[in-house]
C-alpha cells in the first residue's frame, strides 16, 4: 500500500513538472505583456513532434506517406534541445504574427488572446495535416535513456526511469530559468520590463527584444514539455498538446498569472491532485483541473499567489 | 450545391454565432456557448429517446409538441444554469472571465463524457425525428433565427441594448453612471446561454446522433471565428459568419479537410486585416442609404 | 433607494479621515473636509497629490482603507459606483472616457436611461429625445447630437462628458479637470457653463482644476492637496495667500 501511493505522488509530481513547464510559458509572457498566449499548447505539440522526428522517428501522414522522417537520428537529450530551438523559433514567428501588429496598434490585451488562439489552432491543424492522427511511440525508450535501467526502485517503490527524468529536467529548468532572471543582466531586464514597460523603455531596455526574449524561452519551455511528454507517454496526436495547453492555464490562474512560484507550486498541485484520482474514476480526471480551476477563480480570483491588476482610471 | 441539409446547419451555425455574439456585444469574451449547446442537445436527446409521454414512436417520430416542449425545457435549464454560473463567474475580468468559460466546456465535455446516462463516447443515437427530412428542419430553424434576430434588433432600442453598448466601451464610465454592469452582463450571458441550448435541442434531432464531441474547445473556436469574420458591432454579423463559415468547408472540399486551419486563419488575421469584422455598421449605414436612394 | 436629504445644519458631502493605500504608496492621509450644498467646492494641488484618488473613493471606483464618506449622512463605504451614482453622485474623468463607438446623444441617453428607470418609467422616446436635446443644448452640443462621439473635438468631448454626468440627474457633481486642454475662450464659457448649472439643477460641484485663475475665480471655497494630505483649506484669497500652498506649487502658479 505504501509504495504505490509513493508510485502515485511521484507520477503525479512527474506530471506537475510538466505542467508547470507549461505554465512557466504562460508566466513569462503575461508578465512582460500582460496577454495570455493561447498558442502555448500547440507549440508543446510541436516540441514532441520535433523531437520525435529528430530522434529519427517515421511518420505516416494518416497512410498517405508512410516512412517519412528526417534523415537523422539523434540521441534524445541532443533531439530535444534542438526540437526546443525549433519551438523557440516557432514562438518567435508566432509574436511576430499574432502579437506585434496589435501591439502596434494598441488594442485591447483581449485581441491578442484571440489572435494567438487562432495562431495555435493553425498550428496543430498543420500538424495534423502533416503529421496525421496516428500515435507515435518514441523510438526504443532504452537506447533513449542512454543505458539507463527502464524502471528503478525507490524506497521500494517502482518507477518508471522516465518520470525521473522528466521530474529532474523540469526541475532543472526552472532553477537554471529563476537562477537567470534573478542573476544576469537580460534576465533582469525582463523583469524590469514585465514590471513597468515604459519605465523599462526610459531607462534604455529594449522593451520590444525582451519581448521576444520572453517569446523564445516560453517556445523552449514548451518544447522541452513536449518532447519530454512524448518520449514518457508516446505521442497521441497534435491535440494532445492543446489538453496541456488548457490545463497549463489552470495552473497559471491557480498560482496566479505572473507568478513564477506559483506557476510552479501549482503545477506541482494538480499534478497530485490528478495522480490522486482513483482509477475507476479516472474519466473524471480529465476535468479536475478545470473544476478546481473554477473553485480557485471563484473564491480567489488572483489565484493563490498572484496579484490582481487594479484598473487604471 | 447548397441543399437542404448544408441549408440547416448553416442556419444552426448562424444560431451559435448569434449565441457568442450576445456576451461580446457586453464587452465579454464568452466562450461557453458550446456548453450550452451540448446541454441543450443532450437534454433532447435524453428525453426523446427515455421520455415515454414525448411520444417518441418506434418508427423514429417525434409529434411536434414534443418538439417545442423540449425547447422550452432546454430553455429553462441552460437559462438557469447560466445564471448561477454568470453570477459567479462574471465578476471576473476579461482574461479570467475567457479562462473560466473554457473551463466551463471542458467540465460539461467531461461529464456528458462519464455520466452514466449520457452514453458515454458512443453517446445517443437514434434520436427520433420530428420532421421527416432536413427540409422540415428549415421551418424551427429559421423561426429560431428569426426569432433571435428580432430580440437583437429590439435590443438596441432597448435601455438593455443602450447599456450592453455602454459596458462594451468603458465598463468604468458604465458603472459611475448608475448601471448595474454586473446584471448587464449577465442578461447578456443568460440570452446567449438560452439560444445555445435552444439550437443544440434542434441540432440533435437534426443530427439523429448525440456525444460529448458537439460541446468542446473546437466548436468554441469554430463559433468564435464565426463573429469574428463576419462582424462583431451587429447582429448580422454573426449571421453572415456562421452561415459563410459553414458552408464553405463544405463546397471547397480541399477547404474542408482544413477546416479549422481556416477557422484559425480567421481568428489569427481578422482583428488585424479587419477589427469589426466583415458586416459593420457603417456598411448596413451605406447598404441602407443605398436602398434609400433607390426608392426615391 | 430614495436619496436622503440634506438639511441646512448637515453638510451635502462629509468627508472624514480618508486614507488610501496602493501597496507601498499612501495616496490619501487622513484628508478630511466637508462640501456644502450649493457650493462649488475646489480642489487643487500638485500631480500626484491625491485629487483623483479622492475622486475615486468617492465614487467607489477605489476602496478606502480607512475613513468615512458621508452624503447627506449616509454612508458610503462598500457601495458600488452604480449604487452610489443612483444615491446622487456623478462624475467626470480626467482621461476622458466616453462611448465611442455611440453618438453624442446616445452616450447622453445612456446616462439619462438609468435615471428614467428609477423615477419615471414610460416616457417614450419622444420624451426622451427632448430631454437629451436639452441638455446637449445646455453644453452646446446640440447640432452634433447623431455624429458618433469619436469625432469630436477634445473641448466637446469634455462638454459631452459633463451632459452625460447631468443626465444621471445626480445633486454632486464632480469635475475632473474639465478645463483641460481647453483654449481660454472656451474655460471662459466653461466657468459660465458651470455657474449656470449650480443655478438650474440645483446642483453641489467638487471640481478638481490645475487651471488656478478659474479655481480661484469659480470656487466658492478650496482644499489643496500634497502627497495625499490636506494642507490648506478655505475660501480662494486665503488659500492663495497660505505659505505651505505657495512652497507646495514651488512658488510658481500655472
Amino acid at each position: 500500500m505504501m509504495e504505490s501511493l509513493l508510485q502515485t505522488l511521484l507520477n503525479g509530481a512527474a506530471t506537475g513538472g510538466v505542467y508547470a513547464l507549461v505554465a512557466l510559458g504562460y508566466t513569462l509572457i503575461f508578465s512582460v505583456l500582460g496577454v495570455i498566449n493561447f498558442a502555448q499548447g500547440a507549440l508543446f505539440s510541436l516540441g514532441g513532434y520535433a523531437t520525435y522526428l529528430l530522434m529519427g522517428g517515421r511518420i505516416g501522414v494518416n497512410g498517405a506517406w508512410p516512412g517519412l522522417g528526417l534523415p537523422v537520428a539523434l540521441p534524445f537529450t541532443l533531439a530535444l534541445l534542438v526540437a526546443a530551438l525549433v519551438t523557440a523559433l516557432a514562438s518567435l514567428l508566432v509574436e511576430r504574427l499574432a502579437f506585434a501588429p496589435l501591439r502596434r496598434r494598441g488594442a485591447e490585451p483581449l485581441q491578442s488572446l484571440i489572435t494567438s488562439l487562432g495562431a495555435g489552432v493553425v498550428l496543430v491543424n498543420l500538424l495534423q495535416i502533416l503529421m496525421g492522427a496516428e500515435g507515435y511511440a518514441f523510438p526504443a525508450g532504452a537506447e533513449a535513456l542512454a543505458g539507463l535501467p527502464d524502471m528503478l526502485i525507490l524506497a521500494g517503490a517502482r518507477i518508471r526511469t522516465i518520470q525521473v527524468l522528466l521530474l529532474a529536467i523540469c526541475a532543472g529548468a526552472v532553477v537554471l530559468l529563476s537562477l537567470w532572471l534573478e542573476r544576469s543582466r537580460s534576465g533582469k531586464a525582463l523583469r524590469a520590463v514585465a514590471e513597468d514597460f515604459t519605465t523599462a523603455r526610459l531607462l534604455g531596455i529594449d522593451s520590444d527584444a525582451m519581448v521576444r526574449l520572453a517569446f523564445a524561452l516560453s517556445g523552449v519551455l514548451a518544447g522541452l514539455g513536449g518532447g519530454l511528454v512524448g518520449l514518457s507517454v508516446s505521442l497521441t496526436g497534435p491535440y494532445f498538446g492543446i489538453s496541456y495547453g488548457l490545463k497549463g492555464l489552470a495552473v497559471l490562474v491557480l498560482g496566479g498569472l505572473g507568478s513564477v512560484p506559483g506557476a510552479i507550486a501549482g503545477g506541482l498541485l494538480m499534478g497530485l491532485a490528478e495522480a490522486l484520482v482513483p482509477a475507476d474514476a479516472s474519466g473524471w480526471r480529465e476535468a479536475l483541473a478545470f473544476a478546481i480551476l473554477f473553485a480557485v477563480l471563484l473564491l480567489r480570483p488572483g489565484g493563490l499567489l498572484g496579484r490582481i491588476q487594479p484598473d487604471k482610471v | 450545391m447548397i441543399d437542404n441539409g448544408l441549408l440547416v446547419q448553416m442556419l444552426l451555425g448562424a444560431l451559435l454565432g448569434l449565441s457568442v455574439y450576445l456576451p461580446l456585444a457586453a464587452g465579454q469574451l464568452s466562450l461557453a456557448t458550446p456548453a450550452f449547446y451540448a446541454i441543450g442537445g443532450t437534454l433532447a436527446a435524453l428525453l426523446s429517446t427515455r421520455w415515454a409521454l414525448l411520444g417518441g414512436g418506434a418508427d423514429g417520430s417525434l409529434p411536434l409538441p414534443s418538439l417545442l416542449l423540449e425547447l422550452l425545457l432546454a430553455a429553462l435549464l441552460t437559462g438557469v444554469l447560466a445564471a448561477l454560473v454568470g453570477g459567479l463567474v462574471l465578476r471576473l475580468r476579461g482574461i479570467y472571465l475567457a479562462i473560466a468559460t473554457i473551463a466551463l466546456v471542458e467540465i460539461v465535455r467531461v461529464a456528458i463524457l462519464n455520466l452514466p446516462f449520457t452514453g458515454g463516447a458512443v453517446g445517443i443515437f437514434g434520436i427520433p425525428q420530428p420532421f421527416a427530412d432536413a427540409s422540415g428542419y428549415l421551418l424551427p430553424v429559421l423561426g429560431l433565427l428569426i426569432l433571435a434576430g428580432w430580440l437583437c434588433q429590439r435590443l438596441e432600442a432597448l435601455p438593455l441594448g443602450q447599456a450592453m453598448a455602454a459596458v462594451r466601451d468603458d465598463e468604468l464610465a458604465a458603472e459611475c453612471l448608475g448601471i448595474d454592469t454586473t446584471q448587464v452582463k449577465l442578461s447578456a450571458f443568460v440570452l446567449s446561454a438560452v439560444l445555445a441550448g435552444s439550437t443544440g435541442v434542434l441540432a440533435a434531432h437534426f443530427l439523429n446522433t448525440w456525444n460529448a464531441r458537439q460541446g468542446t474547445f473546437d466548436v468554441s473556436v469554430a463559433t468564435l471565428a464565426f463573429v469574428i469574420l463576419g462582424g462583431s458591432r451587429t447582429w448580422l454579423g454573426p449571421v453572415f459568419g456562421g452561415m459563410l463559415l459553414t458552408a464553405l468547408p463544405e463546397l471547397l472540399r480541399p477547404v474542408g479537410d482544413a477546416r479549422l486551419v481556416l477557422f484559425g486563419l480567421v481568428i489569427l488575421l481578422g482583428p488585424v486585416l479587419a477589427p469589426q469584422g466583415l458586416i459593420t455598421p457603417a456598411l448596413l449605414e451605406r447598404l441602407g442609404s443605398l436602398g434609400r436612394g433607390a426608392g426615391r | 433607494m430614495t436619496a436622503p436629504k440634506a438639511t441646512a445644519a448637515m453638510p451635502l458631502l462629509e468627508v472624514e479621515g480618508l486614507t488610501c493605500r496602493f501597496g507601498g504608496l499612501t495616496a490619501l492621509d487622513q484628508v478630511s473636509l466637508s462640501v456644502n450644498e450649493g457650493e462649488i467646492f475646489g480642489l487643487i494641488g500638485p500631480n500626484g497629490a491625491g485629487k483623483t484618488t479622492l475622486f475615486n473613493t468617492l465614487s467607489g471606483v477605489t476602496p478606502a482603507n480607512e475613513g468615512q464618506l458621508r452624503l447627506a449622512g449616509r454612508r458610503l463605504d462598500g457601495l458600488e459606483p452604480h449604487g452610489i451614482n443612483r444615491l446622487g453622485i456623478a462624475r467626470t474623468f480626467q482621461n476622458l472616457r466616453l462611448f465611442e463607438s455611440l453618438s453624442v446623444g446616445e452616450n447622453v441617453e445612456v446616462g439619462l436611461q438609468q435615471r428614467l428607470r428609477r423615477s419615471s418609467p414610460g416616457g417614450g422616446w419622444r420624451s426622451r429625445r427632448r430631454q437629451v436635446d436639452a441638455l446637449l443644448e445646455l453644453v452646446e452640443l446640440a447640432d452634433s447630437r447623431a455624429r458618433p462621439a469619436g469625432t469630436l473635438s477634445y473641448g466637446e468631448r469634455r462638454r459631452l462628458e459633463i451632459a452625460r454626468a447631468l443626465a444621471t440627474g445626480p445633486r454632486l457633481l464632480l469635475l475632473d479637470e474639465p478645463a483641460a486642454g481647453m483654449n481660454p475662450a472656451e474655460k471662459d464659457d466653461l466657468t459660465v457653463l458651470i455657474r449656470l448649472l449650480r443655478e438650474r439643477f440645483a446642483l453641489t460641484i467638487l471640481l478638481i482644476e490645475h487651471h488656478v485663475p478659474l479655481v480661484m475665480g469659480l470656487c466658492d471655497r478650496i482644499a489643496v492637496l500634497n502627497f495625499g494630505r490636506r494642507i490648506a483649506l478655505g475660501a480662494p484669497a486665503a488659500v492663495r495667500r497660505d505659505p505651505k500652498v505657495v512652497e507646495a506649487y514651488l512658488g510658481g502658479t500655472t
